[in-house]
């Protein structure tokens, strides 16, 4: 199993967070409030195509919605393939981390 | 408020997102685009929208997959490699901003001069006519027996014998072009009217846009009054409608039934002004010659067998109508031939120096790119030794020589596009064809095709340069500085030598075309041309039905214009010099037979027209005012005409019989050009209006200093004696002139132009090659400085090794300049292909342009610093 990098791991969390309400618009703003990176939509995209791809998230496309302008969205769901690499990588983070306290000055030497 | 973002943002967008994800990116964009314009405004959410552009554009060049993935693949072809090779190749050409913008520049001045020196040639020389089998379509000019002098006219009733009598001809037809007063309601206009016959509009293949062509017999002279419009004039002035078909016409004196409009044309031959064509019924005698005769071969007819055809049609004309018609003959010429004119040499000129240009670029990028190989050889030669394949090598010095002439190319269609405005602008109006030069496919294409040359050759040359393709070890065992020294110095210098013998060819011709205008320029046309207004007024017969009443109107209008405060004398002609008008024949002299050999220029001029020129009266008198009808007819000849028919005697006292009249000498007058400053003067007589009245005149005025308030008042005048009569081409000397100097100044500015650039590349090649010859010896230098040269010596180190190789290319670029000068012998006007002045001024030129450009490494070269040399080594 391939490890989400980090991109794909905080899209994969705001799949999470968002649950049904995950489209490109809110996936970046989620993740955008949550940590101050602010992710181009192209590069949501990617990111969920090369996700889709490896079947860690799956898609669909709502109808359009009743109102003036509405249009059909692609919405986006974690698969438990997806929530299993997810957890792998919060489990591979989370030994690495396991004892240490890093501080910033640490990279001076 | 505008929600919705930028269309052409957009669509492009749109192109860089894969087809999978576009509608829904798209829609999330603009729900984005949006909430941003109510929130932050439309400017925030304009940059957001630019900002999603650039990353969909930075991770198309990157998908599909990673980067570092994606390495090892290229190495096997295929379009994202290729993709991801140039999207490298644009990140190493933006770190390096002075070169890139150099080579781009260089390339887009090449490809823009090139390209647009061959639309012009495209247009003007090498695209047929835009007539159905264009290679068909002839003029037929008349040659007199014994001279040299082509008359292009013929007469009517020769025509239409020619016509009847000539089988290798499917027609001919004949025009003369004119200008007639359109009377309207609310005032008369000058048009341009173009009067046809015989089957001119079928032989050139023309059709009517609304109603119908007048055939060859509704042509004849008893056929009905019916015009075709042009079609620019009928929208221009009729308002487009075809409702005016059918309509009544009024030009000049006579009126005519609207039967057609002409479908447009991109070229209007004979005259793109023409606004009406109606029959030519003038005059039908034989002797008259006032048409332009052009046909239409048969499929199958040659040249040859149409010329010796007519050729016994004229001779049997001449047996018959002996007076007309002896001692003449017909040549066929394409009618392209007569189209192009004299400008085939000034194009193929034209396109020789935007040639040279090219080249000069294409050197000057081959060489930039060669030494930006050579900096990146460690590097290259590194990727060789880690075992980078020689074809992903070889692909990265390669895409970025293509990415260069790609974007080099694209601006250089804008500079052509630039310079084929300019140059139509610029251009003499008697190009016919010169409507139909403007940036087409074709000119793109050539564009390409340069840009792809521009590719390759540079690119080949730096990929050579580069040993370290083939032989990576023996480049990382060298220090950096030998390397650069060592590499190949001899394609530099080639180089140079190369660049500065072309720019001395076309510097050279450039120079000499100069000197040629500057002579034509300052050629005196035999009068003066300061403060003179010209107009030019005629009659209709309606008004104005006998002699007496036009001579009386023209004294009366020439009185009152004499009178004018701030005009100094006014005088009338029948034919203006300089106007590109003539009327001529040969002349008998003292009662002998017609003098074949000469042409006599004839006009006919009131008394106060000598003075109000300025010309000279050399020997005898003037006119005389009270010359009038019944004495014995006067003429005054000029210096040539009299050294031509008398060479030995006094020509006062001598007859001349001109048109069927013999006039008497009594003066004779300074030479004054008839016909263009470029062309000698002609033989010329002047006989008085009283003796020989013509309808039409045109007035000269020599005012006291710039008078453009007289234009106004003359109109006023003129319409005030007679409302029907145009005041026509009413404008100074000066304008004439201009003129008669407007196809050399073209060309002389146009070859000039591209001359200065050639210097300009030249001089920018010299600096190139030797600022990276100190760049890459800078140890060397460093070390010399160390040993105790002073720092003279290492400037005069540069410049001289930098100035012994422009004298190489001097050397070798003088027979290439010779042969240039040799072939612009044609255009040139009182210098010689071999004048010494150019000869002296050219190689001076690119001398002092090469010191320029060598000073700047030579200075660079002085200011090294031994120390820091030497501890970084």
């Amino acid at each position: 199993m391939d490890h989400p990098n980090e991109t794909e791991q905080l899209v994969l969390l705001a799949l999470v967070r968002l649950g049904d309400d995950a489209y490109g618009v809110t996936i970046g703003r989620q993740i955008e409030e949550r940590t101050g990176r602010s992710l181009a939509l192209a590069t949501v995209y990617a990111t969920l195509d090369r996700l889709e791809a490896r079947s860690y998230v799956e898609s669909w496309v709502s109808e359009p919605r009743p109102e003036r302008g509405g249009r059909a969205r692609k919405h986006f769901r974690i698969t438990p393939l997806g929530a299993t690499a997810l957890r792998e990588a919060q489990a591979a983070m989370a030994r690495m981390w396991q004892g240490l306290e890093v501080h910033p000055d640490l990279r001076k030497s | 408020m505008d929600a919705s973002p930028p269309p052409f943002a957009r669509r492009l967008l749109a192109r860089l997102t894969p087809a999978r994800d576009r509608e829904y990116l798209l829609g999330d964009a603009d729900e984005v685009f949006g909430r941003l314009t109510d929130t932050e405004g439309r400017w925030k959410a304009i940059r957001w929208y630019l900002s999603e552009v650039w990353s969909a554009a930075m991770s198309s060049v990157r998908r599909p997959g990673a980067a570092p993935r994606r390495l090892r693949r290229s190495r096997g072809g295929g379009g994202p490699g290729l993709m991801r090779e140039f999207a490298f190749a644009a990140r190493a050409l933006r770190k390096s901003p002075g070169l890139t913008v150099a080579a781009l520049l260089t390339l887009a001045v090449g490809i823009g001069a090139a390209s647009a020196a061959y639309s012009f040639t495209d247009a003007l020389l090498l695209r047929p006519l835009p007539y159905p089998s264009p290679e068909h379509l002839v003029v037929l000019w008349g040659t007199v027996d014994g001279s040299t002098t082509r008359f292009g006219n013929a007469s009517y009733p020769d025509l239409e014998d020619w016509r009847r009598g000539a089988r290798d001809f499917e027609g001919i037809g004949g025009y003369n072009e004119t200008t007639r007063p359109l009377l309207a309601s609310d005032g008369s206009q000058l048009v341009s009217v173009v009067e046809v016959t015989g089957d001119f509009f079928a032989v050139l293949g023309l059709r009517a846009a609304v109603g119908r062509l007048p055939s060859a017999s509704d042509l004849a002279p008893d056929g009905p009054a019916v015009a075709i419009v042009s079609d620019h004039f009928w929208r221009a002035a009729l308002g487009g409608d075809s409702a005016v078909v059918g309509t009544t016409v009024r030009l000049g004196e006579e009126s005519y039934r609207l039967a057609g409009v002409l479908a447009a044309r991109p070229t209007a031959f004979p005259s793109r002004d023409a606004a009406f064509w109606i029959p030519y019924r003038h005059d039908i005698s034989r002797g008259s010659r006032a048409l332009i005769a052009v046909g239409r071969l048969r499929r199958g007819a040659t040249f040859n067998a149409a010329t010796a055809e007519l050729d016994r049609l004229e001779s049997r004309l001449a047996s018959i109508y002996p007076e007309s018609n002896a001692g003449r003959s017909l040549a066929v010429i394409p009618l392209q031939d007569v189209l192009v004119g004299d400008v085939r040499e000034t194009l193929l000129l034209v396109f020789g120096a935007g040639a040279v240009v090219f080249l000069l670029a294409l050197f000057n990028v081959t060489s930039l790119l060669r030494c930006r190989a050579l900096d990146r050889r460690q590097e290259l030669a590194v990727r060789a030794a880690l075992g980078g394949s020689r074809r992903a090598l070889i692909r990265t010095v390669l895409s970025e020589s293509i990415l260069l002439a790609l974007a080099g190319g694209a601006v250089g269609v804008v500079v052509a596009a630039v310079g084929i405005r300019l140059a139509v602008h610029w251009a003499p109006p008697d190009l016919q064809r010169l409507r139909e030069v403007a940036l087409n496919g074709g000119v793109v294409l050539f564009a390409l095709g340069l840009g792809l040359a521009a590719a390759l050759v540079p690119g080949a040359v730096a990929v050579l340069a580069t040993g370290a393709v083939v032989n990576p070890a023996r480049i990382l065992g060298k220090d950096r500085n030998d390397q650069l020294a060592a590499g190949g110095r001899w394609t530099r210098d080639t180089i140079v030598v190369v660049e500065v013998a072309l720019s001395l060819a076309a510097l050279a011709g450039s120079l000499l075309l100069v000197r040629s205008l500057w002579r034509l320029q300052s050629v005196d046309p035999g009068f003066s041309t300061e403060d003179l207004l010209t107009f030019r007024i005629s009659l209709p017969r309606s008004n104005y039905p006998d002699a007496a009443r036009v001579l009386a109107f023209q004294a009366d209008l020439l009185d009152a214009v004499g009178r004018l405060p701030g005009v100094l004398s006014a005088g009338g002609v029948s034919v203006m010099p300089l106007s590109g008008n003539r009327l001529n024949d040969s002349p008998a002299i003292d009662g002998g037979p017609p003098r074949a050999d000469l042409a006599v220029e004839f006009r006919s001029a009131t008394p106060t027209y000598l003075q109000t020129l300025g010309l000279e009266i050399v020997r005898g008198r003037g006119l005389e005012a009270r010359a009038d009808r019944e004495v014995p007819r006067v003429a005054l000849v000029n210096a040539t005409l009299a050294r031509e028919a008398w060479p030995e005697a006094d020509p006062l006292g001598h007859t001349i019989t001109m048109f069927n009249d013999t006039f008497t000498v009594v003066g004779v007058i300074g030479d004054a050009h008839q016909m263009g400053l470029e062309r000698g003067t002609a033989p010329e007589m002047v006989v008085p209006y009283t003796q020989v009245p013509r309808r039409y005149m045109t007035v000269v005025i020599r005012t006291a200093g710039e008078r453009p308030e007289l234009a106004r008042t003359i109109i006023g005048l003129v319409a005030a004696a007679d409302p029907e009569v145009p005041v026509e081409r009413l404008r100074t000397a000066t304008e004439y002139l201009d003129v008669s100097l407007t196809a050399p100044r073209f060309r002389t500015g146009v070859v000039a132009l591209l001359g200065i650039v050639a210097l300009i590349l030249a001089a920018v090649g010299v600096y190139g090659v030797a600022s990276f010859g100190v760049r890459s010896r800078v140890r060397e230098i460093g070390v010399r400085m160390a040993l105790g040269a002073e720092r003279w010596v290492v400037v005069r180190w540069v410049v001289g090794r930098g100035m012994a190789l422009v004298g190489i290319g001097l050397v070798l670029g003088t027979p290439l300049a010779l042969g240039v000068t040799y072939l612009l012998r044609h255009l040139l006007f009182g210098v010689t292909p071999l004048d010494p002045a150019t000869l002296i001024l050219t190689p001076a030129v690119l001398i002092a342009a090469a010191l320029i450009a060598l000073t700047i490494p030579g200075a660079r070269a002085a200011a090294v610093d031994p120390v820091v040399t030497l501890r970084s080594s």
